[in-house]
């Protein structure tokens, strides 16, 4: 009876979805030859009724019973089209694999999958959380590619009382004021990713440091808090439009300024485009050039060949962290699509494994929420980062890494530890957060 | 800003101005020959860098792959052009554009399904790695040198062709007026063709060179696509002398910017304005002159 781990990305058809039948099993086969023949309104109204009457039956019956009931339906929510799919699409790789580990339950329960396009633009994935919600009736969702995504979504997300689990990006606001009971970021803090590598390039000889990023929230993030920590002198911070090819005129600035070191936020097509031309005015190697997983990772090594290697990047997640579930992950990882994970992938994995832990806690039983809520926070699973926790604004408690790109014999590009950025290290926002 | 930084940054504004000409010239050679909104012109830029890259991985001679290359992308126009563009020639410009919009997007996710979503790798012939001194404290990269030089033989050929070719006077009697042309007994619908597949050409001919620049990837293209626009209103929509002076104006301005306004107006407001330069001398031109600096008047 039960479909796990089917995948949809169309809307779905009322009269004709299985899972809405599959969901209301246990009430009964009248009412799901009703809820079939319905105008969809009345479906929706009926559905708050039978959500009701599934809750009380739920909390009536005894818990074990839950396991052979519904499935949990998780919503997952990824820039799977649009300029930055390649963020979703690793994303997605991380999800599938941890979908095969789990072994067609979550937590124990059957589950099934539901998932949706956020386009990496705000009002894709306003539009998709309603979808996700108001139409699929998700019991939680995890997901999301960016941060303006994230900023368009916590609100939809707290006013329905649906779970977020977060799986790329941590922007300011929603770690402090906009903070939610009903998100947990499974990723990072934007300014933590980061934090540490100012204090890092100042002990490393860098003494004048130029700062360089998109034009964007999260560009100002990371430059921002590159720059904390710094002890020597900045000789500049500037901003490129988001739509910016040509980095020449930047570069030549940078050399002009007399700088030893430069940290530099462009992800994916940017950071290619920076990073080659970088390399063609001949600076690697004469001024170090610094930054965080976003300007060079396993999604972007192939485009970027030898021009990346030496750079070096701050951490949350690299695929050579060792623990026993990193390197499983990673080695069934690299056997399915033939390279390292990137850490969108590690994070949108670990995000799956904090789900799992959270869920067979409550045994199943997703819909208690607040002890849902405080098993998410208790986050009881091992991190293929190594140590995990979360903060009292649900933003991640973990350690940053410093790495550099490095060559293998066989000549393709890895991420080697050269050191700790911070370790343990929490946002600075959670002040801000009213939840304590 | 010292002197050699001044020249550098000008070299920067040429290159960046020609490769802006090559995609602006494609895009105001088809509205002033066919009164055509092209849309999809940012997808022929981005074949050209996709083919650079799959040529290079089975042709070793470089020259040869560069050929190959154009070669493709003019194969992809003719078909576009006989499938898509031919019907729309006759029809208003929100149909073009839908259309072609409708193609671009076709097209991005076409080279999705070929090559994947992750950007591919397009080396530069290394004979063109290396950096030449121009003085005794400026190196300036040989590749960018190579994009200025080929973009502005690109133009010189493009300009031979249509001024002193008879090539080029059909093409420019048939811009002043299609249907006596066709009547004086020259094929109207090969002569588009033609003119289609140039345009493309000189964008492709921008991919190839930017191929090992900047991320090959679905969609490359659009942003390259939209600063030419900019470019196209500000020389004036059909005019192929505008194309040139805006697209070497809007390069050396957008390059200059960068530098002085930052310390003019300090970081944070010389960023803004220097982001918004193009865009701001384009509101300017449009309320001066609104068809442009060189567009014709009375249209």
């Amino acid at each position: 009876m039960l479909q796990s781990n089917r995948i949809r990305t169309s809307s779905s058809n009322w009269t004709d979805t299985s899972t809405g039948s599959s969901r209301w099993t246990s009430t009964g086969t009248d009412l799901r030859t009703r809820t079939r023949t319905r105008t969809r309104t009345s479906i929706v109204n009926a559905s708050c009724a039978i959500a009701l009457a599934a809750a009380v039956a739920a909390l009536g019956s005894p818990m074990a019973q839950a396991q052979t009931q519904t499935p949990i339906r998780l919503g997952f929510i990824a820039a799977l089209s649009g300029p930055l799919s390649v963020v979703g699409a690793e994303q997605k790789r991380g999800f599938d694999l941890a979908l095969d580990h789990l072994g067609g339950k979550l937590g124990g329960v059957p589950f099934e999958v539901i998932s949706g396009d956020s386009k990496s633009t705000a009002p894709a994935t306003v539009q998709e959380l309603s979808r996700l919600i108001e139409r699929e009736h998700v019991d939680l969702i995890a997901g999301l590619s960016t941060s303006n995504e994230v900023i368009a979504g916590i609100k939809p997300i707290t006013d329905a009382k649906v779970f977020f689990i977060g799986m790329n990006g941590g922007p300011a606001p929603v770690a402090g004021e906009q903070c939610s009971p009903y998100y947990f970021n499974a990723s990072f803090q934007n300014a933590q990713l980061t934090t540490g590598m100012g204090a890092y390039m100042a002990t490393h000889g860098v003494k004048k440091l130029y700062l360089i990023g998109m034009d964007y929230e999260a560009g100002h993030e990371h430059t921002d808090a590159a720059r904390k920590g710094f002890t020597g002198e900045v000789v500049a911070q500037t901003f490129t439009p988001v739509t910016q090819v040509d980095f020449a005129a930047d570069i030549a600035r940078i050399r002009a300024s007399g700088a030893d070191g430069v940290f530099a936020f462009y992800p994916g097509a940017s950071g290619i485009a920076f990073v080659r031309q970088w390399n063609q005015a001949g600076l690697n190697g004469k001024i170090g050039l610094y930054s965080n997983v976003a300007l060079s990772e396993p999604t972007v090594f192939q485009a970027q060949g030898k021009t990346a290697l030496g750079i070096v990047v701050a951490a949350n997640y690299f695929a050579a962290i060792d623990n026993p579930q990193n390197r499983k992950f990673v080695q069934d990882f690299r056997a399915k699509f033939g390279r390292d994970p990137a850490s969108y992938a590690g994070l949108a994995y670990d995000a799956m494994m904090l789900i799992d832990a959270a869920v067979r806690e409550v045994k199943g039983n997703v819909r208690d929420q607040s002890a849902f809520r405080a098993a998410l926070k208790r986050a009881d699973f091992s991190s293929v980062r190594g140590p995990f926790k979360f903060n009292s604004n649900h933003q991640p408690i973990q350690n940053t890494y410093v790495t550099e790109v490095d060559q293998r014999a066989d000549g393709t590009l890895w991420l080697r530890q050269i050191g700790v950025a911070a370790e343990g290290v929490s946002d600075e926002f959670a002040s801000k957060c009213p939840m304590k | 800003m010292s002197a050699a930084l001044v020249l550098e940054q000008a070299f920067n504004g040429l290159q960046l101005g020609m490769i802006l000409f090559l995609m602006a010239v494609g895009v105001t050679l088809a509205f002033g020959v066919m009164s055509l909104i092209n849309l999809a012109h940012g997808s022929m830029l981005m074949l050209g860098a996709y083919f650079i890259a799959a040529a290079g991985t089975h042709i070793t001679a470089y020259p040869l792959a560069f050929v190959a290359a154009l070669l493709l992308t003019a194969l992809c126009a003719v078909a576009l052009e006989w499938l898509v563009m031919r019907p729309l020639y006759q029809r208003g410009h929100l149909d073009q554009v839908l259309a072609t919009f409708g193609v671009s997007i076709a097209i991005n996710e076409a080279v999705v399904m070929l090559w994947g979503r992750e950007a591919v790798f397009v080396a530069p012939p290394e004979w063109l790695d290396g950096a030449v001194a121009i003085t005794e404290t400026v190196s300036y990269p040989l590749y960018r040198l190579a994009i200025t030089a080929v973009a502005a033989l690109a133009g010189l050929a493009l300009w031979l062709l249509l001024a002193h070719s008879r090539l080029g006077m059909r093409i420019r009697a048939g811009a002043e007026n299609g249907d006596i042309v066709g009547a004086l007994g020259v094929n109207v619908r090969l002569l588009f063709c033609g003119v289609f597949v140039i345009s493309s050409l000189l964008a492709a001919l921008g991919g190839v060179m930017l191929g090992p620049l900047i991320a090959v990837q679905s969609g490359m293209g659009d942003p390259l696509l939209i600063l030419a626009l900019a470019v196209v209103v500000i020389g004036g929509v059909g005019s192929l002398k505008g194309a040139l002076v805006a697209s070497l104006a809007v390069g050396v301005i957008d390059t200059f910017g960068r530098m002085i306004w930052p310390q003019l107006l300090g970081d944070l407001l010389g960023n803004i304005v220097a982001n918004g330069a193009v865009y701001l001398l384009m509101a300017l031109v449009i309320a001066i002159r609104p068809t442009g600096l060189y567009g014709q008047h009375g249209n």
